[in-house]
């Protein structure tokens, strides 16, 4: 496939997902406020186990808590997820094989709805969360910040299409997905700077590639100093970013190749 | 033209045997339904225990243990959604599965159809979130642990009934929307949002507080409370009036509703 026609098949790709948002785009904002809420349910809930007057301090560590596990969990979930229960569901996978397509670019398009989807959640969680504490500064520096979401991003994304593929082998469906994102959410250095866990619990985060990203997204927002220092965690993050990225193209490659192609895929089964 | 319908009995049992082969089929997806109450209680405690002290949640709810209650309003949480997703996701999953039609050609009123779908949900779903919560609610209170837990879960299954109701509207009304996902999912998460889940109804704006009296999971989640309090449980007769009158109001309201939305269907088609 020359340089061109893979041009051409990545502008089809995120015409078709910015075209499907639009086009579903009742979904799409239900999307949205279902996360808000979800968040605020959690949010609330853990204010009452906090002392008021700590609130302003540990308010922007909470948001940027739950905004960066938001846009993980949706990376895997609308690529995972939207495999087995769509994809699969409505026969697109035999669909696209016969027009040369990978599925991993396929999927890889749905970062355009994750990211559309990510701030309007992001946007509202701040602006339940500022109207319970009254008022917080987020952005200390916007540049890390960026860096810390595009890396997670990446991560997420390469995990996303692991899972997908391993899914096409074993129909594992999207809510599985979940409960390894709740467990990287409190042990993954996600909900909390790394120093905070508890001891073992450092070393576990400290394995999950998440948490670095997390603690450069962390310095950039609050200014809390990265757990392994800003220069090496800055490199892990985009190191791991790309690796995990890469695994999950390749992984992907191979199950098209020597499993789904001779195989085919498994659905979700009811009879 | 009669000897053509299908009684309502066998549409339920034929629900149920669905139902369960759905489960034996995708056996991981049992498995995450059960550990479900569990990772949503993981996760406010997880948070909880980072931001703060659990004495000072209990103090707050009026609750002897923390623990025993997350885990209560969890299954009622988890309940809520399950019902609501799974009867509200029948006709979706129908449809992409391209197997509506036949259910549409059913010689059987659409409101009758949609309603035997529910009734394993209504049965099961909170019978899984129980079973899933009974060792830790008997590890922590022993044979109190384990009569709260199925106290609540005949509180749920009252809950249900006009969940139920409401659900087979919600399916219904996704029939005539030309959309990929359920638009109204969001509706299960305002439902807790409003019913003070994880806190007092109290700690909510006015309006949401207004809003939260016609809501059937705030009952249950009521009486959640009242089973987990440290007072008297004054409020459980109130809950358990307020959600017998509901199971009638909201189903009372299907059937006509639903008509409509057969006519339509009928008329006009689905995508």
């Amino acid at each position: 496939m020359g340089l061109s026609e893979k041009a051409y098949k990545l502008k089809a790709i995120l015409y078709l997902h910015a075209l499907r948002t639009w086009r579903y785009k009742y979904s799409f904002i239900n999307s949205s406020i279902n996360t808000m809420l979800w968040v605020t349910i959690f949010l609330l809930g853990a204010i009452l186990f906090a002392k008021p007057e700590d609130l302003p301090r540990i308010a922007p560590v909470m948001f940027w808590g739950v905004s960066a596990w938001n846009t993980v969990s949706y990376t895997v979930l609308f690529i995972a997820g939207w495999t087995t229960w769509f994809l699969v569901t409505t026969g697109l996978v035999e669909e696209h094989f016969l027009h040369n397509t990978s599925l991993s670019t396929l999927l890889s398009g749905r970062l355009v709805s994750v990211v559309f989807e990510s701030i309007i959640a992001i946007a509202l969680v701040y602006f339940v969360l500022s109207s319970v504490v009254g008022g917080m500064d987020i952005a200390d520096n916007p540049l890390f910040i960026a860096y810390g979401l595009m890396c997670m991003i990446a991560m997420a994304l390469g995990y996303g299409l692991i899972l997908s593929a391993t899914g096409l082998r074993l129909s594992i469906p999207g809510t599985l997905l979940d409960i390894s994102n709740f467990v990287v959410f409190i042990v993954g250095g996600i909900a909390t700077p790394v120093e905070m866990l508890p001891r073992p619990l450092r070393l576990v985060a400290i394995v999950i590639p998440y948490s670095h990203a997390a603690e450069v997204l962390r310095y950039g927002a609050v200014r809390i100093e990265p757990y392994l220092g800003l220069g090496l965690e800055v490199a892990l993050s985009g190191i791991l970013g790309a690796g995990m990225l890469t695994a999950g193209l390749l992984y992907y490659k191979y199950v098209e190749d020597r499993y789904v192609r001779i195989h085919g895929v498994k659905g979700i089964g009811r009879m | 033209m009669k000897a053509l319908s299908v009684r309502f009995m066998d549409a339920v049992r034929a629900e149920f045997y669905s139902y369960i082969r759905f489960y034996k089929n995708n056996r991981a997806f049992l498995f995450a339904a059960f550990i479900w109450p569990y990772l949503m209680m993981m996760l406010l405690l997880g948070l909880g225990y980072l931001f703060g002290d659990p004495r000072m949640y209990a103090e707050r709810l009026g609750v002897r243990s923390p623990v025993l209650f997350v885990v209560s309003a969890s299954t009622v949480a988890m309940s809520s959604v399950f019902i609501i997703d799974e009867v509200a996701g029948y006709t979706l999953y129908n449809r992409w599965n391209g197997t509506l039609p036949y259910l549409i050609l059913v010689p059987m009123p659409l409101s009758k159809r949609l309603l035997s779908a529910s009734i394993p949900s209504v049965l099961l779903s909170p019978a899984i979130s129980v079973i899933s919560a009974l060792p830790v609610a008997v590890y922590i209170e022993g044979l109190r642990g384990f009569m709260l837990v199925t106290s609540l879960y005949a509180s749920i299954i009252l809950g249900m009934l006009p969940l139920a109701g409401l659900s087979v509207i919600v399916a219904g009304l996704v029939l005539t929307t030309k959309e990929e996902s359920n638009v109204a999912s969001s509706l299960a998460p305002f439902m807790l949002l409003v019913s003070g889940v994880f806190y007092p109804v109290t700690i909510l704006p006015k309006i949401l507080q207004e809003v939260s009296v016609v809501v059937p999971v705030r009952y249950v989640v009521d009486i959640a409370k009242s089973l987990a309090s440290t007072t008297a449980a004054g409020q459980l007769y109130v809950a358990i009036y307020a959600l017998t009158l509901m199971a009638f109001a909201y189903n009372l309201f299907t059937v006509p509703l639903l008509s409509r939305v057969e006519a339509r269907v009928r008329m006009y088609g689905f995508e």
